[in-house]
């Protein structure tokens, strides 16, 4: 398996990223305030709104995943850049430099320095394929997809976390449950867990988030 | 001979007192052919015009016409260049979804995986069942430390990825990446040519096409339904397209459909035509109401003809029906004759007889030409052959027994025959005979660069719709239409696949791997399924097991993986696995890979192999490699054996009609000069036809053999009137009678020459030259070759 491939596991998380108020902080319009406990509707609608509003996001990431197959937890470190529509530059720092951007059509990938990066074809990468896909459907804050794929409650002693159980068989096979933890006000995604059939389960955390920040204009 | 002849002067003496009796019995005839018309049921199967009588090449056409490309539809949409890619695919997903039954049983749009897991997990423990020798040796070479490592590190990495959370159970069972030969083997099934996979699509490698491929339970011979499918699909096209993207498609049922529609408009154009200018021209030439009578004739002769043929053979050819109007043509000459004969007699009774000996001369000889077709191997042609032996023996009825009584009578005409012409004077015999001469050497020259060509799609109807579609098909996404295959047959899929394994060692030894498309490297036969995990067991030996676990527990020890994860591994190394059969592969999600290389019919099973279309394909099945009676199906050879099968058929065709007609000419005229004489306008539209044949370009194919026996007939008809001619034995009016014959013949034939089809077209052209030939040679030659008037001859 390619080095570069490790970036890939933070993907799907970042759709999560769009769904989540903790983005909106930044914004001219205000935040819709917090939800009554309990009322899923209402939280999916903040998200949605919220969300929409979004133009780019800039933000770090700390990854660690446990498996029964390794004795310790693997940790990567790295950040990634989205602008609306289809843009995305994902950087690993940690434990070795690599990354890819998708543009559009237009896709490069590197190992190491990212001037020395190169094209690749995204459908050759099933994977990243699908993961990205499901990052620009999600930055599209398409509700009625997200709950044509996931059920989703309201879990916990708080109105902070979602659970999320894939409905389609095939999700189902590797992944039992996906878990977004939120701050009190729901204005901050704290971390998103996935859990695998199997025990194994991954824990993404967020910080230093920047929204609708002025992006360079050669970073895509 | 002559108490035939004296029969149709006592049965015309004996109808003549009952005339309203014969005119209903012909009137009832032609009601029943009515009748039995309106029940006729057209065949436009190809298959009439493929040959019959040649085992290897009826094998082959059938094997052609049952290919699993036959019967599909393939579909192919382009994009501009602002189309992204990704448009181009939901636009295809978008149309493929509104193909629907009945016209549209299924279509793919790609290859989706839906378990990708799953299929690597079968792979994995199908390994040692279809692990090569050469598998193997690659196999031992990763078993050492330094092989282990890095396949335990890439393990590793994988962990970190979304696949590696799919993959999970995979790699506790399967470290050392044994399932990735068995993926690789997988490209064996492409035989798409340049196409690639893309977000599960059929996608150009430039990313600007995209192919689908639809099954439908339209029948390729069903020309309605073939119209219906076009034309539905055009509609969906255009509905669910976007604009930037195109899309054309391509199926055995476009073909149909364009040849059927064009030979039914052809038909109508040729016999609205056919029936106004012999009807003009029989007025323009006998200046009389009664040559609707004469008209008749022809036009019940068609009718009766395709009735009796329609009623023996339940459907009638398309070209069997278009050939009625070169019957028309030829039948009515008999009626011209004996019109042109009998008229104004004051007692047409005791002229009957003495026009009734050209008459059936030139009838029986023609039928004799046309009965050469029946040794033809093409069932179509055979069917020409009764076809127009009907028609001509009704029109020689018709017209030796019913028109006489219908011929005006009791004209000035008393003497029985007259001195008509003047000799031709030496001089322009010897212009004639001269540019005759000339104009023979120069079209025998030019008939050494005839060239026979056998194949069936030079006489099929293309539109350019099509022919832009061909082309762009194959452009873009190769040649794949046209394989070769190959296929081996037995009872039992096992023993299908036995053979099948057997051909694959023999062609991979013979041809570059990537040429070969076949499921010999996936689907092994049991046999060779039991011998690979022999090799497979032979390797495990326990001390390779204790090595290699070994091995596994230090690395993956030294790269965090906790102790015991990969025993499952080990427990499987000796375990043999359940045996791999389609069913193991249709439960992965992949059974439609196989659809194209397996077929299943009453005697059993074929499986297919799928090659270059090439001369070494073909040798080496026509060799002593090919194994357990495999055979080669391919396109060229198919033409090539059709273009023998034509020209042998040629070469008959014209010995035995030559035979036939120089024997009747013997046994009527009894005369050797005047056989010869007879014989020139036949020689001379074969000659003209075949030179300017070649002069032009024009290469002589499968319909050109019925028109050659066309000009036969027609040549030795003229010959045999002006022959009658010449020597006096017929009147003056003959003459105008083989001008008036011989132009409703050319309307006739020449009708067939406004025809799209190009089947029609091209007999059309070619008669039309042989005529242009035959016409001039009767009336000029041979009056200038014989040299006296009739009267010095009587």
């Amino acid at each position: 398996m390619r080095p570069f491939r490790r970036t890939l596991f933070i993907i799907p998380m970042l759709a999560f990223l769009f769904l989540t108020p903790c983005f909106c902080e930044a914004q001219d319009s205000a935040p819709v305030p917090a939800p009554s406990k309990g009322n899923k509707l209402a939280i999916l609608s903040t998200i949605s709104h919220n969300t929409l509003l979004i133009k780019t996001i800039r933000s770090d990431y700390v990854q660690t995943r446990y498996t029964a197959m390794l004795k310790e937890p693997i940790i990567s470190k790295g950040s990634f850049v989205y602008e609306k529509p289809d843009r995305l530059r994902w950087e690993i720092s940690k434990p070795g430099p690599a990354g890819f951007v998708v543009n559009g059509e237009k896709t490069r990938r590197w190992i190491g320095n990212p001037d020395r990066s190169e094209p690749f074809e995204l459908s050759r990468e099933p994977a990243i394929r699908s993961t990205v896909e499901q990052v620009f459907a999600w930055a599209r804050a398409d509700i009625a997809w997200i709950e044509k794929r996931y059920r989703i409650t309201v879990t916990g002693d708080g109105n902070t976390t979602l659970a999320l159980d894939p409905l389609s068989p095939q999700e189902k096979k590797y992944i039992r449950s996906i878990v977004l933890r939120f701050s009190d006000d729901l204005s901050r995604l704290r971390s998103v867990r996935i859990n695998e059939r199997g025990g194994d389960s991954t824990v993404i955390a967020f910080e230093n988030t920047d929204l609708n920040a002025i992006l360079p204009r050669d970073i895509f | 001979m002559q108490s035939l002849l004296t029969l149709f002067s006592t049965s015309f003496a004996r109808l003549s007192s009952h005339r309203r009796i014969l005119f209903c019995t012909v009137l009832a005839i032609v009601v029943l052919t009515v009748i039995a018309l309106s029940n006729i049921k057209l065949g436009e199967d190809i298959g009439a015009m493929i040959p019959d009588r040649d085992p290897a090449v009826t094998r082959d056409f059938q094997y052609l016409r049952n290919a699993p490309f036959v019967e599909k539809v393939f579909i192919h949409l382009s994009g501009n260049d602002d189309v992204p890619r990704r448009e181009l695919i939901d636009s295809a997903d978008r149309l493929a979804s509104q193909m629907k039954p009945p016209l549209f049983d299924r279509v793919v749009t790609g290859v989706r995986i839906p378990d990708p897991a799953g299929v690597a997990l079968v792979f994995s423990r199908a390994a040692p069942l279809m692990a090569t020798e050469g598998d193997i040796e690659n196999l031992k070479k990763r078993l050492g430390a330094d092989g282990i490592r890095r396949e335990l590190q890439a393990l590793r990495g994988s962990l970190e990825t979304p696949e590696g959370w799919m993959m999970k159970a995979l790699f506790q069972e399967d470290p050392l990446r044994l399932y990735a030969s068995g993926l690789t083997k997988l490209s064996s099934l492409n035989f798409l040519g340049r196409v690639d996979v893309r977000d599960n699509h059929f996608v150009s490698r430039d990313g600007k096409h995209l192919l689908m491929i639809a099954q439908t339970p339209v029948k390729i011979t069903d020309s309605r339904g073939s119209v219906k499918l076009g034309n539905s699909l055009r509609g969906l096209i255009k509905e669910y397209l976007p604009a930037g993207i195109t899309a054309s498609f391509l199926s055995g049922h476009l073909y149909t459909a364009i040849n059927s529609e064009t030979v039914r408009k052809d038909l109508f154009a040729i016999f609205t035509t056919v029936s106004v200018a012999i009807l003009v021209l029989l007025l323009a030439f006998m200046r009389n109401w009664r040559a609707v009578f004469v008209y008749f004739v022809p036009l019940i002769v068609v009718a009766v003809a395709t009735a009796v043929v329609a009623l023996a053979d339940r459907t009638i050819s398309a070209m069997t029906i278009a050939f009625g109007s070169v019957l028309m043509g030829i039948s009515d000459d008999y009626p011209i004759y004996v019109y042109f004969s009998l008229r104004n007699r004051r007692d047409p009774g005791r002229f009957i007889a003495s026009v009734a000996r050209p008459v059936l001369i030139s009838g029986i000889t023609t039928m004799a030409t046309f009965a050469t077709l029946f040794l033809s191997d093409l069932p179509g042609q055979r069917q020409i052959a009764y076809f127009s032996m009907i028609g001509i023996a009704v029109s020689l009825i018709l017209s030796l027994v019913v028109l006489p009584h219908f011929v005006p009578a009791g004209g000035s005409r008393l003497v029985e025959t007259v001195p008509q012409r003047a000799p031709m004077d030496g001089f322009r015999r010897k212009i004639i005979i001269v540019i005759w001469l000339l104009s023979m050497a120069l079209c025998g020259w030019q008939m050494t660069n005839l060239n026979f060509n056998g194949d069936m799609r030079a006489v099929r109807m293309v539109s350019e719709e099509i022919r832009k579609t061909e082309e762009g098909l194959q452009r873009v996404f190769g040649d794949f239409r046209s394989h070769g295959m190959a296929l081996v047959k037995a009872p039992s899929l096992e023993g299908a696949l036995a053979k099948n394994d057997r051909l694959y060692e023999a062609l991979r030894r013979t041809f570059p791997p990537g040429e070969i498309k076949s499921i010999a490297p996936v689907l092994p036969s049991s046999a060779t399924q039991e011998a690979s995990w022999r090799n497979w067991s032979d390797l495990w030996s326990e001390a390779k097991r204790n090595k290699v676990r070994d091995l596994i527990s230090t690395e993956s020890n030294s790269l965090g993986f906790n102790p015991g994860v990969f025993s499952a591994f080990f427990a499987r190394l000796t375990q043999k696995p359940a045996m791999i059969n389609v069913e193991t592969y249709r439960a992965a999600g992949l059974g439609d890979l196989f659809e194209s290389f397996i077929q299943k019919d009453a005697e059993g099973y074929r499986v297919l192999t799928y090659l270059p279309d090439t001369d070494g394909a073909s040798s080496f099945f026509a060799g002593r490699q090919s194994p357990d009676g495999a055979v080669f199906i391919s396109q060229k050879r198919f033409s090539e054996s059709m273009s023998r099968a034509m020209t042998d058929n040629f070469f008959r065709y014209i010995l035995f009609s030559s035979l036939v007609m120089v024997a009747a000419l013997a046994f009527f005229f009894r005369n050797v000069k005047k056989v010869l004489l007879a014989l020139i306008p036949v020689a001379t539209g074969m000659v003209f036809m075949f030179g300017t044949m070649g002069l032009c370009g024009i290469d002589f194919n499968i319909f050109n053999i019925i028109a050659t026996i066309l000009v036969i007939g027609l040549g030795v008809d003229l010959g045999i009137f002006m022959v009658s001619r010449v020597t006096g034995s017929v009147d003056k009016d003959t003459i105008l009678a083989v001008v008036l014959s011989g132009s409703t013949s050319l309307v006739g034939l020449g009708s067939l020459m406004i025809a799209r089809h190009p089947s029609l077209h091209s007999i059309g052209v070619t008669v039309f030259l042989g005529m242009c030939g035959a016409i001039p040679a009767a009336v000029f030659v041979i009056p200038a070759f014989y040299g006296k008037g009739p009267s010095e001859s009587a």
